[in-house]
């Protein structure tokens, strides 16, 4: 019934999360339809979180309509070609876990398993020398594959560092485009119906009543309707990813910017190193537990490439996630749903796939349980996933040297990761579920870089000769080796086509 | 160990894997009843992908499995009703919005089934090979005379064969040590059997639910227990999946007990989503899997189907399930009002005349 539809939805909170979700529900919800109300304060600071992102946030735009060099300059980015891990297994060592692929399949056999069976006969080479993207971050180059490629160039996979703040600042010029209404003003009050405990309205400091049919919690970690107002109650996964606190400064930039995330583990947690065209995000993620807040910030400021840019800023969150993501006529995205640190740059894919499940599963006004319980599963196991993902790094580091790393070592992990593990070990075996987002290349870039190198591989390889392997791989070597070559330095690329205009720092971190 | 496809298909398929100079396959067939399914197999889409591998090209389907292209598959059901699982999509999505809320929300006296285009070329007994452009998407299986496929397998299964009248497995610590044909002793790596385990061979209507199909160094394939299986074209389907994960999970001599676990909980997997559509048709919903409630509650609410890890069936099969017995969307998806419903309505109205004149021009041409 007409009567029924959601034409009223409010969003409570600014930031990546609030205007992600502005922009995809007004683009989706004319005005004629319904109204996106969007509340946000500008006493209130956001997190700016997620400047380093994953290739799906390409899908997020392009549905918007946003094209892809107009988001770059508009935000500062840089293309992102993967992770690279300083000093996780141990000191002193690195490997790149990269978008894409490592190599081709072979006679419909995975990749890593002809790569396994050469290191086994004494081949040192490692698997990152199949990786285009690997190839092509260390020489600091870029292109953006097309057909005309080949099938080389378009294994590159690609996603973006960008400034989290003023990608929130172009979405919300988009939203507004789009009809979305911006309030400015603190939520004071919260206010439910007495009959189901629906939230009815939102009361701000001003005195104005803002009612809803759905509302948005993107509050951050306090969770203003989602916790506060709802209580839905939280899962606590610090026992398996115990950092529980982050400092964050942006510095000055050196040089080019590379085309990959650096994170360098650090004697309680690890700094992520993210550079943009105006300069480099930089942030230390620590447990509290076996370091201070003063020695986490001089670590942070003793390892920066160039000059600070702004005060340093202090975080404290809990890792895990709500018990409920949707609860009565509130979905939280962001932030407000959970927490996971940035170790593989998820927190806006999560934003991004809240966003597209709430589409996917749209209520009417009854908020039918059904719907509300899908949403929550899908959600549940899309975290459970990257949680696993995240916590195989600390897991498999050999580093003793500090008491984190101790306790990451030894601790007990989720039975559906030790599955995972020991299928990987066993062969290199791996099946990908349907909804989950990291892929055998990621799984096997982490593994294999940290040193659990799968023991044997699929006995089907012998079905190749020797010869016949050592060939294949030493043509898939020689055409990245050709390709990378042949690329635009990451540089050069920005400058013809996406270079944002020159600034010396960035609104909202002064 | 066996007979018919369950046991050509994996003579074949492991022919064509393995290298014949390192590999040997022995198939010790048994007698008896070869087929279950009136003569004729049903072979989803999917196939496709397994005839690649065996290299078996559409011509040599033609000429040997007398093989005719398929466009949904057809299942008998009680009361001498039938339903047809499509291999094609209804209507066509519009906006990001699947096409049963488009077609609710237009309130279209046309019955759904009636915007699916291989639906309608299945009943209309015509066919195109690819749909034309800017018609709802198909993709074709086909009918198989069951016969002829196996003659192709054969062909195909360049493994030593044997007959036995009787085959008996001797054991020691729970791994199969050789096994006995009419008297003759055997001795393998790894031993598939494929006996008893087809409708033909059962011929009770029980439900396949045996999560541990691999023991030790013992691998049972099944193309299903069920009438059901054979008819939606799971009987092939089944046992073309066994195959590929073994081959993901081809062992050595060890048998790795975590591969072999994870073989089973994928098996196990599989055989839920099957077995979820086999009560749905067999109207067995009481007290049924969570996964299958779920999926009729979010059906009935709003017409969204849950798509599961390891999926076996599409959307558009769900939906035709659903539809048949009686399950309907109470609701549709409330986006769908973005789309002006004039324009809405007169666009369903053009889509159905479309689908219409597709099957006049083929069914004119016949």
């Amino acid at each position: 019934m007409e009567s029924d539809r959601v034409k009223n939805i409010v969003i409570v909170g600014g930031g990546t999360a609030g205007w992600m979700s502005a922009a995809a529900l007004s683009k989706l919800m004319p005005e004629h339809q319904g109204n996106v109300t969007l509340v946000e304060s500008e006493e209130i600071g956001t997190v700016g979180v997620g400047e380093a992102t994953i290739p799906q946030i390409a899908t997020f735009n392009q549905r918007l309509g946003i094209h892809e060099d107009d988001f770059i300059r508009a935000t500062q980015a840089t293309f992102k070609l993967g992770i690279e891990f300083v000093d996780w297994a141990k000191k002193g060592d690195r490997y790149f876990h990269p978008f894409g692929t490592h190599g081709f399949d072979l006679e419909g056999i995975e990749f890593h398993h002809f790569w396994n069976k050469l290191r086994e006969r004494g081949d040192a080479r490692s698997i990152e020398d199949y990786s285009i993207n690997a190839a092509a971050a260390y020489s600091d180059k870029f292109i953006r594959p097309q057909s005309e490629h080949g099938p080389i160039i378009n294994k590159l996979g690609y996603a973006f560092h960008f400034d989290a703040i003023l990608y929130a600042k172009f979405l919300r010029k988009f939203s507004e485009r789009n009809g979305a209404k911006r309030i400015e003003g603190k939520v004071e009050q919260v206010n439910l119906r007495s009959d189901n405990g629906f939230i009815e309205s939102i009361r701000l400091a001003d005195g104005q009543v803002i009612k809803g049919d759905l509302f948005i919690d993107c509050t951050g970690f306090r969770g203003l309707l989602i916790e506060e107002a709802l209580q839905t109650g939280y899962i606590d996964w610090s026992q398996y990813l115990p950092v529980d606190s982050a400092v964050a400064v942006p510095c000055e930039k050196r040089g080019e910017p590379i085309p990959y995330t650096r994170s360098t583990a650090r004697e309680a947690g690890w700094q992520w190193r993210i550079p943009l065209q105006h300069r480099t995000g930089n942030g230390y993620v620590y447990c509290s537990q076996y370091q201070s807040k003063d020695e986490a910030e001089k670590t942070l400021l003793s390892n920066l490439d160039g000059k600070p840019l702004a005060s340093p800023k202090h975080l404290r969150f809990k890792t895990g996630r709500r018990k409920k993501f949707w609860s009565k006529n509130c979905v939280a995205i962001g932030l407000s749903a959970g927490f996971m640190e940035p170790l593989e740059s998820t927190s806006i894919h999560l934003i991004q796939s809240g966003i597209s499940k709430l589409i996917a599963l749209f209520p009417d006004k009854s908020m039918n349980p059904v719907e509300r319980d899908e949403y929550n599963r899908l959600l549940n196991v899309g975290y459970a996933h990257i949680r696993d993902f995240l916590i195989l790094h600390y897991t498999l580091t050999e580093r003793d040297d500090s008491d984190f790393w101790n306790y990451v070592r030894t601790m007990k992990i989720p039975k559906t990761l030790q599955r995972k593990m020991a299928l990987i070990q066993s062969r290199g075996r791996f099946f990908k579920y349907d909804d989950e987002l990291f892929n055998i290349t990621s799984w096997m870039a982490v593994a294999i870089g940290q040193g659990y190198t799968p023991k044997g591989y699929n006995p089907m390889v012998d079905s190749l000769s020797d010869d016949n392997i050592i060939q294949s791989l030493a043509n898939i070597r020689m055409s990245i080796d050709k390709a990378v070559e042949a690329m635009p330095t990451q540089q050069a690329f920005i400058d013809r086509f996406c270079r944002a205009q020159d600034v010396y720092t960035t609104a909202g971190e002064s | 160990m066996g007979n018919s496809i369950e046991a050509w298909l994996p003579a074949a398929y492991c022919c064509a894997r393995l290298p014949s100079d390192d590999y040997q396959i022995i198939l010790a067939e048994t007698k008896g009843n070869t087929g279950g399914s009136d003569g004729d197999i049903v072979a989803k889409p999917s196939s496709k992908n397994l005839h690649h591998v065996l290299d078996i090209a559409e011509h040599d389907l033609g000429s040997k499995a007398h093989a005719r292209p398929a466009l949904a598959a057809s299942i008998a059901i009680d009361n001498g009703l039938h339903i047809d699982l499509p291999f094609g999509h209804y209507g066509i999505d519009r906006e990001g919005i699947e096409f049963q809320h488009l077609w609710k929300y237009s309130g279209s006296q046309k019955p759904l089934s009636e915007f699916n285009l291989a639906l309608a070329m299945h009943k209309a007994s015509v066919f195109l090979p690819e749909p034309p452009k800017g018609a709802p998407v198909y993709n074709y299986g086909y009918m198989l005379q069951e016969e002829g496929y196996i003659n192709l397998l054969k062909s195909k299964a360049r493994a030593t064969h044997i007959t036995a009248d009787n085959i008996t497995l001797q054991q020691s610590n729970g791994a199969i040590d050789k096994v006995i044909c009419d008297g003759e002793s055997l001795k393998a790596d790894l031993y598939i059997d494929a006996r008893h385990y087809n409708y033909a061979a059962t011929n009770t209507n029980v439900t396949y639910t045996d999560g541990n199909a691999w023991q030790h160094n013992h691998l049972r394939i099944t193309g299903g227990f069920d009438m059901l299986d054979h008819q939606s074209g799971m009987r092939l389907h089944r046992i073309q999946m066994a195959m590929e994960r073994l081959f993901k999970l081809w062992p050595d001599r060890e048998f790795a007990a975590v591969e072999i676990a994870e073989y089973n909980r994928l098996e196990a997997s599989q055989s839920l989503h099957i077995n979820d559509m086999n009560l749905l048709l067999q109207q067995q919903t009481q007290g049924c899997s969570n996964t299958l409630a779920r999926k009729i509650k979010l059906f009935e609410t709003r017409g969204r189907i849950a798509i599961e890890d390891y999926e076996i069936y599409s959307k558009a099969e769900w939906i035709a399930a659903f539809c048949a017995m009686g399950i309907n969307a109470k609701n549709y998806d409330r986006l769908a009002h973005r789309i002006n419903s004039d324009t809405l309505a007169q666009w369903i109205e053009q889509l159905q005349v479309a689908i219409t004149n597709v099957i006049e021009q083929l069914s004119d041409k016949k």
